[in-house]
C-alpha cells in the first residue's frame, strides 16, 4: 500500500475467530494430541502480535474461540494469561460467543465468572444482543451473540440499519453460517447480502474453518470469514489466516490476510517405496500434521525398509519423529509372501521350515494379516541378528 | 514348585508328622523304618490320589481305626500358595478334599473341593497326568514320567531310565519340559527370535493362552480408549439425533409454516376475489336497477312526448280539417251569400214585376217575410254562437275529464311509487337494522373478546405470579445448591492441593509400576548367610521390611530375600546386598531414588502411604468432582428452569399487560353494543365460529352494502314519487281550470239551465228549425213572387230558386259551420290535452333522464363482468380463510415451541464434535486391530516356532543330554560321554570314553550304582530346569563316598535354584555331625540354604507299635503302578 494509501486509512482492525480453545484431537494418540491441542493456545500470541505489527485499532474475536461453553480452566486461563500481558488501553479486544461456546449462564462468558475478572478492562465480552462500541474515527461497532448452540435467526437482524445521513464506519460482528452453507438453516443463518442491508462497512464473521470471502464476488462491503487461525482438521480449505481490514475515508473496507498458523495439515498418499523414500526426505515435515496412507506390497527386504522409513517418520522413544504429528494408515501396506523364502536360505532350517509354514498360513485370507505380520517379526529379528 | 509344609495325621505307620521345608535342600534323616517313605507317600498322595480312590484303602493307619489325612502346603511358579487337605477313605462326612488358595502364604481361602481339587492340582502340576475320570483318566495311582522324576519312590531307576514322555496319558508335562527345556535346545538365531516373540508374547497373552486385559495391557488401555470413544459416541449421536430431529422439525415446520402462509395467502386472495366478485356484481345489480329507474323515468317522459306528438299529429289533423270546415264554411257563406244576391236580384226583379199595389201588398208581405227572416238569421246565428260555445265547454268539460283521468293515471302511479317507496323504505329500514345489527355483532364480539382479554390478563398475570414465586424458589434452591457446590468445591480443592496432579499421578504410578518392573527384573531369591564370629548387633532388613535386631547375634541366621538384604553390622558396617545384574540395579537405584525424591515427598504431602491410595484418594475426589459437577449441573438446571420460569412470567406479564383492557374501554365497547338483546348477539356471534371478527366485518361490509343499496334504490323511487307527484298535480290543476272552465260555461247558461249537452242538442234542433222556417219564409216570399205577373212568376220562380239556393246554401253554410265548430271543439280538446301533456314533459327534463340513462348505462358499461357469487360462496371462502389461519397460528406456535427446542440442542457443534469422535473411534479401532493383529502375529510367529521345533526334532532329548552328559562325565571321571536321549527323554545310550560306541546296550551293563546315579542326575537336572521340587527318597545307596560327595555338591547347588528334599537314613552322606540338630527337630544351614530335619522328633508313629503293619498293605491292582 502506498503512503497516500495509507493516509487514507482510517480504521485498521485485526478480524479473527475460530480459535477452538480446548479442543481434542483425539483420533491422534496422546502426544500429538497434546501438540496440537497446545497449538491452539500458541497461536493466540502470534495473533496477538500481528494486532501490534498492523498497529490495528481493534481486534475482532468473532465466535467459537473456545470449544465448548465450559472449558477446562486451563484454557480460559491462558487466554487471559495472554491478554494479561499486554497492555493495549487503546486497543479493544471484542470476544464474542459462538455456537461452540454460546453465551449461557453457566458459560465462561457469564458475568461472574472468574474468566471476565481476568481479563483487562480493554477486553470486551459480547455479552448482550444491542451491543455496540465507539471505535476511533467516528466509527462503531454492532456486535451480536449466539445465546445457544443452534438457532435459526439470523444474528445480523438484531443490527440496526443505517439510519439516514448517518456517515460512521458500521462495522458488524456476528457468528453463523451464511446462506450458501450446508445445513445453514439451524445454525444462525446469515444472510449474504446481509452486510449490504444492515448499512455496515465491514462484516466480520466467523464459523468456517476457511479463509473466505462472502459473497465470494468481493463485493462492497465485505464479509469475512477469517477461518481458524490454526488448522483443525484435514479437509479444511485455506485455515490458518486472520483478517486485516483496513477501512479508507470513504469507507471502503480493503481485506488483505495474514498467516498465522504453526501447522499445516496435509494428507499424502504414497504407492511406492520411492515415494515412501522421497517423503522421507523432505525438510519441511516438522512443521506438518500429516495423514500418510501407505498402499503398498512389498518385498521382505523392502518391506524392512519401508518399515524403517516409517519409524524415522514416526519417531521412537530414543528418535525423534520427522513429521511433527504423523497419522499413519497403513492397512495397505503388505509383505509378499510370495518370494519370502527366497530372503531366507540363510536361516536355520528349522527357521526356514517356520517361514514355509508362515507362507502357507499367509495364503489363508483369515490368516493372513497375522502371518504376514509374522513373517515380517521373523524376518527381521533374524536380519538383526545377522548384521 | 515348593513344599512349605507337609501334615500327616493317622497315614499307616505314622501317627502324626508335621514338616516344615525349607527353600533349598532339606535332608530329612532318621533310621529306617521310621516312616520317611511314608512321608514321601504321603507327598504323593496329597498331589496325585484322591481320597475316595482304591488307592487310598492302602493309607489306612495301621493301629487305629483313624481317617488318614495329609495336608500339603506349597506354593507355585506364580507366587501363589496352596495348601491341599486330604481325609482319606472311600465314604463318610469326613473324607474328601480341599485345595486352598494364598496370595500371602498365611491367609489361606477355600478355593475348590471334591473332584476338582484333583483337577486343579494336575493342572497346576502339569506332569502329564489328565484330570480323573472320563476316558483317559488315569485308573489306580496316578503316574507320568514326570511325576516319576520329581517324586519317584526309593531306588526306582527303571521309572527314570527305561520310560519316557511317551507314555504319558497328555502331553502337559512334555510341554512343561519343553518350555523348561527349549532354552537347551535352540539354535542361538532360533532362539533369537524365538526369545522376541516370547517377550511379545507374555507382554501380550496369559498362560493360557488369553489376551491380557489387566489393567497394564495395551489391550485393555487401547479396549478402554475404543470403550470411552465409543461411549462419549454413542452420547453425542444422542444428541447429534435429538438435534438433527430439532433441527428437521424445525425446518419442517418452517416449511409448513411457509406452505400455511400460501394456503392462507391464497384462501385470503380467493375470499377477496370472490368478495370483489359479490361487490362487482352487486354494484352491476345497483347500476341496473339505477339504469331501469333511469330508463323507465326516462321512457314515461318519452311516452308523454309521444302522447304529445300524437296529439300534436292529431291538432294539425284536426286543425287542418277545422281549416276544410271553415273552407266549407266560407264557400257556404259565400254560396250564400251568392244565394241572396240571386234571391235578391230574383226580388227585384219580381218586383218590378208585379204592381205597385200588389206589388205594395207582397212587398209588405215580403218585407214582414224579410223581417221574419231576419229574425230568424239572428236567432240562427246566436243559436249558432251558443252551439260554438256549448261545443267548447263540452271540449273544455272532455279535457277536464282528460286532466282528472292523467291526474288520477298519476296518482294512481304515486300510489305505486309510495308503495314501492313504502318498500323501498321499509328493506332501507331492515338494512339499516342488520346494519345496525352486525355493527353491535361487532361490538359485542370485540367487547367479549376484551373482556375475554381482560380475563386471559388477568390470567396471565396469576400465572406470571406463579411462575415467578417458582421461579423464585428455583432460584433459591438454586443459590442454596450452588453454595452447597462451593463449600465442597472448596473442601475438594483443598483435599486436591495436597494431592500431585493427575499427570503427576500418573508419572508417580508409572514410576513405580517402573520400578516394580526394574525390580522384577533383577530376578528373585537372595539368601544371606550371617554367622558372626563373636556376638555382634545386628539389624537385618529383608525386601524393605525390618526382619531382626539382635543385639547379640552369636548363632548362624540365614536372610531370604527377594530382591534386597540390608545388613547394619553393630556400628562398625552396613551392608547391602542386591540381586540381579549390574546394569539392572543401577536402573533400579536410579528409580529407587526418583521414588525417594519424587514419591516419597508427595505420598507425605498427601498423606497417604501407597501410589494405590494415592490415586484412590484422586479416584475419590474426582468423584465427588462428579457428583459436584452434577450438583452443579442441577443447580445450572434450576437456574435455567428458575430463568425459564421467569422468562415465562415475563411473557405472561407482558400478555397480561397486552390483555389489560381498561374499564372505562370496556364500558365504552359494551355501550357500543347498544341495545341488542346480546343473548341474540352471543348466539349469532357463536354461529360464527373462531374467526368471527372477520366474519363479523365481512357481515357488517355485506350489510353496509345493502343498507347503502337499498338506499340508493330509496332515493330514485322517491324522485321519481316526486315526478308521480309532479304530474298529478298538473294534471289535476288543468283538470281543475278546465272543470272551472266548464263551470264557468254552466254559469253562463244561467242556473237552471239544461245541461250543455241538451243545449246542444237544442240548439241544434233550433238552428234546424230556424233553417226550416227559413226555408218557409223562403216558400212564402216565392209565393208572393208567384202572385206576380209571369215575369212575376219566372221572377217568382227566380227568386224562389234563388231563395232555394239560399236556403240550401244557408243550409249547407250551417252545416259547415256546424262541422267546422265540432271540428274546432275537437281541436281545442286536442290542444288543451296536448299542452297540459307538452307543459307536463316541459316540466320533466327529459334532456337530464336521458343524461341519466347514459350516465348509468356508462356506469353499468365500466363496471366489470363478475361471476355470480352467493353467499355460501363467501362462507366457504372465509371458512377456507379461518382454516388457513387457524392452521397458520398452529403452525407458528408448533415452529414457536420447536425453536425453543431448538435452543436446547448441540447443533452444528455436536455435528462436528461427532465426525471427529467417530473418526477418533475409527483410528481408535484401527490401533486396537493392528495391536491384536500384531500380537497375533507374535503369538503365531512363536506357536509355528514351537511346532516346527517339535517336528524338527530340536527335541528335549539334545536339551537334557548336553548337561547331564557333562555331569555324567564329571562323576565317572570322563568313563561315560555322549548320553543320549530320545524326543520323549527316554535314555537311549551313552558311550563309553574309551572309545568303543556302546550304544544302548551299555545302559544294560551299567552297574546298578551307576544307573542309580545316571537316574537321579537326569531327575536332579530335569528338576533344576523345571525349577519345581524333587523328592530323594533313600537314593543313591550304591554309591560310593566319593561320588555322594560330588553328588552332594551338585545337590546343595541345585538347591539355590530349586528345592531339594532327600530322605535318607544316612545323614552322614550329606551332612557333617556337627550340622546334625542338637536336640532340636531341625536346624538350618548356610544361611538356610540347608535345613536339616531330625525325623525322630518330627514324626510320630503309633505309641508302642513296631515298625511294621500289622496286615499286609494291599497289593496293588492289575494296571495300576505302584508309588
Amino acid at each position: 500500500m502506498t503512503a497516500a494509501a495509507e493516509d487514507d486509512i482510517v480504521l485498521k482492525l485485526l478480524h479473527t475467530a475460530d480459535w477452538h480453545m480446548g479442543r481434542r484431537f483425539r483420533s491422534f494418540n496422546e502426544k500429538s494430541e497434546e501438540k496440537l491441542t497446545r497449538a491452539r493456545l500458541d497461536v493466540l500470541d502470534r495473533i496477538l502480535l500481528a494486532a501490534e505489527r498492523y498497529v490495528v485499532d481493534a481486534v475482532l474475536c468473532a465466535g467459537d474461540l473456545f470449544d465448548e461453553p465450559c472449558p477446562q480452566p486451563e484454557w480460559w486461563e491462558q487466554v487471559a494469561v495472554r491478554f494479561a500481558k499486554r497492555n493495549w488501553k487503546n486497543r479493544p479486544v471484542f470476544l464474542l460467543p459462538g455456537n461452540h461456546d454460546p453465551f449461557i449462564a453457566e458459560s465462561i462468558w457469564a458475568k461472574g465468572h472468574k474468566f471476565r475478572a481476568l481479563l483487562p478492562d480493554w477486553v470486551h465480552v459480547v455479552d448482550r444482543e444491542d451491543f455496540e462500541f465507539a471505535l476511533p474515527n467516528n466509527a462503531v461497532l454492532y456486535a451480536v451473540p449466539c445465546t445457544s448452540k443452534a438457532g435459526q435467526r439470523d444474528p445480523t437482524q438484531a443490527i440496526p440499519k443505517r439510519a439516514p445521513r448517518d456517515e460512521r464506519i458500521r462495522i458488524g460482528m456476528v457468528h453463523g453460517s451464511t446462506f450458501d452453507v450446508k445445513d445453514c438453516q439451524t445454525n444462525f443463518p446469515i444472510a449474504v447480502d446481509a452486510a449490504l442491508t444492515c448499512g455496515l462497512d465491514y462484516l466480520a464473521i466467523g464459523d468456517t474453518h476457511g479463509f473466505r470471502y462472502v459473497p465470494p464476488d468481493r463485493v462492497h462491503p465485505p464479509t469475512i470469514y477469517p477461518g481458524a487461525p490454526e488448522p483443525t482438521a484435514f479437509d479444511e480449505k485455506d485455515p490458518g489466516f486472520v483478517a486485516v481490514v483496513l477501512v479508507d475515508r470513504r469507507r471502503r473496507a480493503h481485506v488483505t490476510r495474514e498467516r498465522v498458523a504453526r501447522w499445516t495439515w496435509e494428507e499424502q498418499r504414497v504407492t511406492t517405496l520411492a515415494a515412501l523414500a522421497e517423503l522421507d526426505r523432505r525438510t519441511d515435515l516438522g512443521e506438518r500434521v500429516l495423514r500418510l496412507c501407505v498402499e503398498m506390497k512389498l518385498s521382505a527386504p523392502d518391506y524392512e525398509i519401508a518399515e524403517g522409513l516409517l519409524e524415522g517418520l514416526q519417531g521412537t522413544d530414543a528418535r525423534h519423529p520427522k513429521v511433527g504429528v504423523l497419522d499413519l494408515d497403513r492397512q495397505g501396506l503388505e509383505l509378499d509372501t510370495s518370494n519370502v523364502d527366497t530372503f531366507c536360505t540363510d536361516l536355520p532350517d528349522v527357521l526356514q521350515s517356520a517361514v514355509r509354514r508362515l507362507k502357507a498360513d499367509a495364503d489363508d485370507p483369515v490368516k493372513r494379516p497375522a502371518a504376514q505380520r509374522a513373517l515380517f517379526h521373523l524376518y527381521r529379528v533374524s536380519r538383526k541378528k545377522a548384521s | 514348585m515348593r513344599f512349605s509344609k507337609l501334615v500327616v495325621e493317622s497315614f499307616q505307620a505314622i501317627q502324626r508328622a508335621e514338616v516344615e521345608f525349607g527353600p533349598g535342600l532339606n535332608v530329612l534323616y532318621g533310621p529306617n523304618d521310621l516312616g520317611k517313605s511314608t512321608l514321601a507317600t504321603a507327598i504323593r498322595a496329597a498331589l496325585l490320589v484322591a481320597p475316595s480312590s482304591a488307592e487310598a484303602s492302602s493309607f489306612t493307619p495301621w493301629y487305629a481305626d483313624a481317617t488318614p489325612r495329609v495336608s500339603l502346603t506349597f506354593s507355585d511358579e506364580g507366587g501363589h500358595h496352596w495348601k491341599v487337605n486330604k481325609a482319606f477313605g472311600s465314604s463318610g462326612g469326613s473324607t474328601g478334599a480341599e485345595l486352598l488358595h494364598s496370595k500371602d502364604g498365611t491367609s489361606f481361602a477355600l478355593d475348590c473341593k471334591a473332584r476338582q481339587v484333583e483337577e486343579k492340582i494336575r493342572a497346576l502340576l502339569a506332569w502329564g497326568i489328565p484330570a480323573p475320570g472320563g476316558k483317559t483318566g488315569p485308573r489306580g495311582l496316578p503316574t507320568s514320567f514326570l511325576a516319576n522324576v520329581l517324586l519317584g519312590a526309593q531306588t526306582d531307576v527303571d521309572a527314570i531310565l527305561g520310560k519316557s514322555l511317551a507314555e504319558d496319558l497328555d502331553g502337559t508335562g512334555k510341554l512343561r519340559l519343553t518350555n523348561a527345556l527349549a532354552t537347551l535346545a535352540q539354535d542361538p538365531l532360533f532362539k533369537k527370535v524365538f526369545d522376541a516373540a516370547q517377550g511379545e508374547v507374555d507382554q501380550c497373552f496369559t498362560a493360557t493362552g488369553k489376551r491380557k486385559r489387566g489393567q497394564t495391557s495395551k489391550f485393555t488401555e487401547a479396549g478402554q480408549h475404543v470403550k470411552q470413544l465409543r461411549a462419549d459416541l454413542d452420547g453425542l449421536q444422542r444428541q447429534l439425533a435429538e438435534s438433527t430431529g430439532i433441527e428437521g422439525a424445525v425446518n419442517a415446520l418452517r416449511e409448513r409454516r411457509a406452505q400455511a402462509q400460501v394456503r392462507l395467502g391464497e384462501a385470503a386472495a380467493a375470499l377477496a376475489t370472490v368478495r370483489d366478485h359479490m361487490v362487482k356484481a352487486r354494484t352491476r345489480d345497483d347500476a341496473g336497477a339505477l339504469l331501469d329507474t333511469a330508463m323507465n323515468a326516462l321512457g314515461v317522459i318519452d311516452a308523454q312526448v309521444a302522447r304529445v306528438n300524437l296529439l300534436s299529429d292529431e291538432v294539425d289533423a284536426l286543425t287542418a280539417r277545422v281549416g276544410v270546415r271553415e273552407e266549407d264554411v266560407s264557400r257556404a257563406v259565400a254560396e250564400c251569400t251568392a244565394a241572396e244576391s240571386a234571391v235578391h236580384v230574383a226580388e227585384q226583379a219580381y218586383r218590378i214585376a208585379t204592381s205597385e199595389d200588389g206589388a205594395k201588398d207582397r212587398e209588405l208581405r215580403r218585407a214582414q217575410l224579410g223581417e221574419q227572416l231576419a229574425e230568424l238569421s239572428t236567432r240562427k246565428q246566436t243559436a249558432q254562437t251558443r252551439k260554438t260555445e256549448l261545443s267548447g265547454a263540452i271540449a273544455t268539460r272532455a279535457t277536464a275529464q282528460s286532466a282528472r283521468a292523467a291526474a288520477v293515471s298519476a296518482n294512481a302511479a304515486i300510489e305505486q311509487l309510495a308503495s314501492q317507496l313504502a318498500h323501498a323504505k321499509q328493506r332501507t329500514q331492515e338494512a339499516e337494522n342488520d346494519l345496525e345489527f352486525t355493527r353491535a355483532l361487532v361490538a359485542y364480539g370485540r367487547w367479549r373478546a376484551a373482556s375475554a382479554a381482560s380475563e386471559d390478563g388477568a390470567k396471565a398475570a396469576q400465572s406470571a405470579a406463579a411462575d415467578r414465586q417458582e421461579a423464585e424458589e428455583k432460584d433459591a434452591a438454586a443459590t442454596k445448591l450452588l453454595g452447597d457446590v462451593r463449600t465442597m468445591e472448596e473442601e475438594l480443592v483443598r483435599r486436591r492441593e495436597v494431592l500431585p496432579t493427575d499427570e503427576e499421578a500418573k508419572s508417580l504410578a508409572k514410576l513405580e509400576r517402573d520400578l516394580e518392573m526394574a525390580e522384577a527384573a533383577l530376578g528373585g531369591g537372595l539368601s544371606v548367610a550371617v554367622r558372626p564370629r563373636v556376638g555382634v548387633r545386628i539389624q537385618a532388613v529383608v525386601d524393605q521390611n525390618p526382619s531382626i535386631d539382635d543385639n547379640n547375634l552369636a548363632t548362624q541366621r540365614v536372610f531370604e530375600a527377594e530382591r534386597i538384604v540390608r545388613l547394619c553390622v553393630g556400628d562398625v558396617v552396613d551392608i547391602e546386598i542386591t540381586v540381579g545384574a549390574a546394569d539392572h540395579r543401577r536402573g533400579v537405584e536410579d528409580l529407587r531414588a526418583r521414588w525417594s525424591a519424587e514419591q516419597v515427598p508427595a505420598l507425605a504431602r498427601a498423606g497417604v502411604e501407597s501410589v494405590t491410595e494415592m490415586l484412590g484418594a484422586i479416584a475419590t475426589i474426582a468423584k465427588e468432582t462428579a457428583v459436584v459437577v452434577d450438583i452443579t449441573k442441577q443447580a445450572a438446571q434450576l437456574r435455567a428452569d428458575a430463568k425459564i420460569l421467569h422468562d415465562r412470567a415475563v411473557l405472561h406479564e407482558q400478555q397480561a399487560a397486552k390483555l389489560a383492557v381498561d374499564d372505562g374501554d370496556l364500558q365504552e365497547r359494551k355501550d357500543a353494543i347498544g341495545s341488542i338483546d346480546p343473548e341474540l348477539l352471543q348466539t349469532h356471534l357463536e354461529s360464527l365460529g373462531k374467526s368471527w371478527e372477520s366474519r363479523a366485518n365481512a357481515l357488517q361490509t355485506q350489510k353496509s352494502n345493502e343498507d347503502k343499496a337499498a338506499k340508493t334504490q330509496l332515493a330514485t323511487l322517491e324522485q321519481n314519487a316526486k315526478v308521480a307527484e309532479y304530474h298529478a298535480t298538473a294534471a289535476e290543476e288543468h283538470a281543475g281550470k278546465c272543470a272551472s272552465a266548464w263551470e264557468e260555461a254552466l254559469a253562463a247558461l244561467g242556473p237552471g239551465a239544461p245541461v250543455p249537452d241538451e243545449l246542444l242538442r237544442t240548439t241544434d234542433e233550433d238552428l234546424l228549425s230556424i233553417s226550416r222556417r227559413e226555408a218557409g219564409l223562403a216558400s212564402a216570399l216565392e209565393g208572393l213572387a208567384m202572385e206576380a205577373t209571369g215575369q212575376v212568376e219566372s221572377a217568382a220562380r227566380a227568386v224562389e230558386e234563388a231563395s232555394i239556393r239560399h236556403v240550401a246554401a244557408k243550409r249547407a253554410h250551417g252545416a259547415a259551420v256546424a262541422a267546422a265548430d265540432v271540428a274546432k271543439a275537437d281541436l281545442n280538446a286536442r290542444i288543451g290535452e296536448r299542452n297540459l301533456l307538452r307543459a307536463q314533459v316541459d316540466a320533466m327534463d327529459r334532456a337530464s333522464a336521458a343524461a341519466l340513462c347514459a350516465v348509468r348505462e356508462t356506469e353499468l358499461a365500466s363496471l366489470p363482468d363478475a361471476p355470480s357469487v352467493s353467499d355460501a360462496d363467501i362462507a366457504n371462502a372465509e371458512r377456507k380463510v379461518v382454516d388457513a389461519t387457524d392452521e397458520l397460528e398452529i403452525e407458528k406456535e408448533e415452529l414457536h415451541k420447536s425453536e425453543g427446542a431448538l435452543s436446547k440442542v448441540g447443533g452444528a457443534a455436536v455435528r462436528d464434535e461427532v465426525e471427529r469422535v467417530q473418526d477418533a473411534l475409527n483410528a481408535a479401532e484401527q490401533r486396537e486391530r493392528d495391536l491384536e493383529v500384531d500380537a497375533d502375529a507374535w503369538k503365531l510367529l512363536l506357536d509355528t516356532l514351537r511346532d516346527v521345533e517339535n517336528e524338527e526334532g530340536a527335541h528335549l532329548g539334545r536339551a537334557l543330554a548336553g548337561p547331564i552328559a557333562t555331569k555324567f562325565g564329571e562323576l565317572t571321571a570322563g568313563r561315560y560321554r555322549n548320553l543320549r536321549l530320545d524326543a520323549k527323554l527316554r535314555t537311549e545310550s551313552v558311550d563309553v570314553a574309551t572309545g568303543v560306541a556302546a550304544g544302548a546296550d551299555v545302559l544294560e551293563g551299567l552297574s546298578v550304582g551307576t544307573r542309580d546315579q545316571l537316574a537321579t542326575l537326569i531327575r536332579v537336572t530335569i528338576a533344576d530346569q523345571l525349577n519345581t521340587v524333587i523328592v530323594l527318597d533313600d537314593h543313591l545307596v550304591h554309591s560310593d563316598p566319593k561320588r555322594l560327595a560330588w553328588f552332594r555338591e551338585v545337590l546343595t547347588k541345585t538347591a539355590l535354584r530349586t528345592q531339594v528334599i532327600v530322605f535318607t537314613c544316612r545323614p552322614e552322606d550329606y551332612l557333617s555331625r556337627s550340622e546334625l540338630p542338637d536336640g532340636a527337630a531341625s536346624r538350618d544351614l548356610a544361611g538356610g540354604a540347608v535345613r536339616v530335619l531330625d525325623m525322630v522328633r518330627v514324626v510320630k508313629r503309633w505309641e508302642g507299635q513296631g515298625s511294621t503293619p500289622p496286615l499286609a498293605a494291599p497289593e496293588p491292582q492289575d494296571g495300576e503302578a505302584q508309588a
